[in-house]
């Protein structure tokens, strides 16, 4: 049997049980007010009831998937879809597919971003356009703590160049920090050939970044709306420890709408923030190239050049997670191919940017 | 129609097909987990040339059932 929200044998207390039994590295994910907001309070959940679907049989749990209602702007329509989440199989059985057969059955589009190699496997069966590994782009913000980093030699020159280049920007009164974004505002991304993403209404935007329980974002808009999110994450767990090592941060940039005209003038406040907080490195993570060629221009180095990855989990320090994209719209079950060069999702979709032990 | 499902079965779970109950399903073949349910809808879709509708995936978790869907396929 498929339910919809908690209920019967699946109430909170139990949900939360369960996610510390599955995700143990996410201690929000055993919050109250951190599952409230995430599967009760997102914009488009106009019922109020926890967004998530249990297959149980005689009282146990089969399988779980959480999901996020959204609006998706896909080409020239805007359509319901929902970001697929916390997904598990408590069984070998098939009762995880079955929940992903009903979320077919209320949304005709999802989007699967940062999935497992298991569901990766599973989409590219059902013949869901995947990519792989989201394109990063990189900048070193304090070339005295580069060797840290242990980038390879050819990677630190390009790095080190890039970092002269943004030194020299400067900032504007033109970009704004913001608490808040207009709830009456759509925040658009400013390429033409952008022309699919999550819809990001000053409602979303404010659920998503400003509303969301223990994380620390911050914001800037422009005169036409373009806009910029980025958060600060202090490094841990160094191969060997320096004897600063708490003390170097990294800056996360979780989305980046600023046109050429205005990029260098926002990305000047970024950086001013990010060293007052001692930012070590900087780093973007999108599906699409074009965002990233804006900052490119800028003096980020894109990853996909780079000889070595820098590190992208600092809890403890890793490469990271590759961060694979599925995005399943119709014709469904059809091979199908897809740019993902229009789509802007990043890494402040879905829950890919929540912050883990 | 049930010893080609049972075949089909067999080659994506790994099995002799001696071993393919009558009524195979994920209760009593350990080796069909959920990627593997997966495979045997797309093999079966691939060898009788039809195709299940998305919403019916989740739902086709025993050999009889198979049959029957394939049974009302157009």
């Amino acid at each position: 049997m498929i339910q919809a929200g908690l209920g019967g044998a699946l109430d909170e207390a139990r949900l939360r049980g369960l996610f510390a039994e599955v995700y143990r590295g996410n201690p929000r994910l055993q919050e109250p007010d951190y599952l409230d907001w995430q599967f009760r309070r997102s914009p488009w959940n106009a019922a109020g009831d926890f967004t998530l679907l249990a297959s149980t049989e005689a009282g146990h749990l089969g399988a779980l998937l959480g999901y996020v209602p959204l609006r998706v702007r896909a080409g020239h329509q805007v359509v319901e879809g929902c970001w697929t989440l916390t997904w598990h199989s408590f069984r070998k059985d098939a009762s995880a597919l079955a929940l992903q057969s009903e979320l077919g059955r209320r949304y005709d589009v999802r989007l699967h971003v940062g999935n497992s190699p298991d569901a990766t496997r599973i989409y590219e069966a059902l013949r869901i356009p995947c990519q792989p590994r989201m394109p990063r782009w990189v900048a070193l913000l304090d070339v005295t703590g580069a060797s840290r980093l242990d980038p390879a030699p050819a990677d630190l020159t390009r790095l080190r160049e890039g970092s002269a280049r943004l030194a020299l920007l400067e900032s504007s009164d033109e970009v704004m920090s913001l608490t808040r974004f207009d709830p009456d505002r759509e925040y658009c991304p400013p390429w033409p050939a952008i022309t699919s993403y999550v819809l990001r209404t000053g409602t979303y935007l404010n659920w998503r970044y400003m509303d969301i329980p223990r994380h620390a974002y911050q914001a800037l808009v422009g005169p036409e709306g373009q806009f910029a999110v980025f958060r600060t994450e202090e490094i841990r767990g160094w191969p060997s420890e320096p004897a600063d090592a708490g003390s170097w941060k990294a800056l996360r940039i979780l989305e980046w709408c600023f046109d050429d005209a205005h990029a260098p003038a926002a990305m000047a406040q970024v950086l001013a923030q990010a060293r007052l907080e001692r930012c070590l490195l900087a780093d973007f993570f999108c599906t699409s190239h074009i965002p990233g060629a804006s900052l490119e221009r800028l003096g980020f180095v894109p990853e996909g050049a780079m000889e070595k990855p820098l590190p992208a989990l600092f809890r403890p320090l890793h490469v990271g997670f590759p961060y694979c994209s599925a995005l399943d719209l119709p014709p469904h079950r059809e091979v199908r191919t897809l740019d993902f060069d229009a789509w802007y999702i990043t890494k402040g979709d879905n829950d890919l940017d929540r912050v883990k032990l | 129609m049930r010893e080609r499902l049972k075949q089909i079965l067999a080659n994506v779970l790994g099995l002799p097909v001696g071993t393919i109950p009558d009524d195979a399903a994920p209760t009593n073949l350990p080796e069909w987990d959920s990627l593997r349910h997966l495979l045997v809808i797309l093999a079966v879709e691939e060898a009788f040339g039809r195709q299940f509708p998305e919403s019916q995936l989740g739902e086709l978790t025993s050999l009889p059932l198979l049959l029957a869907a394939l049974e009302t396929l157009p």
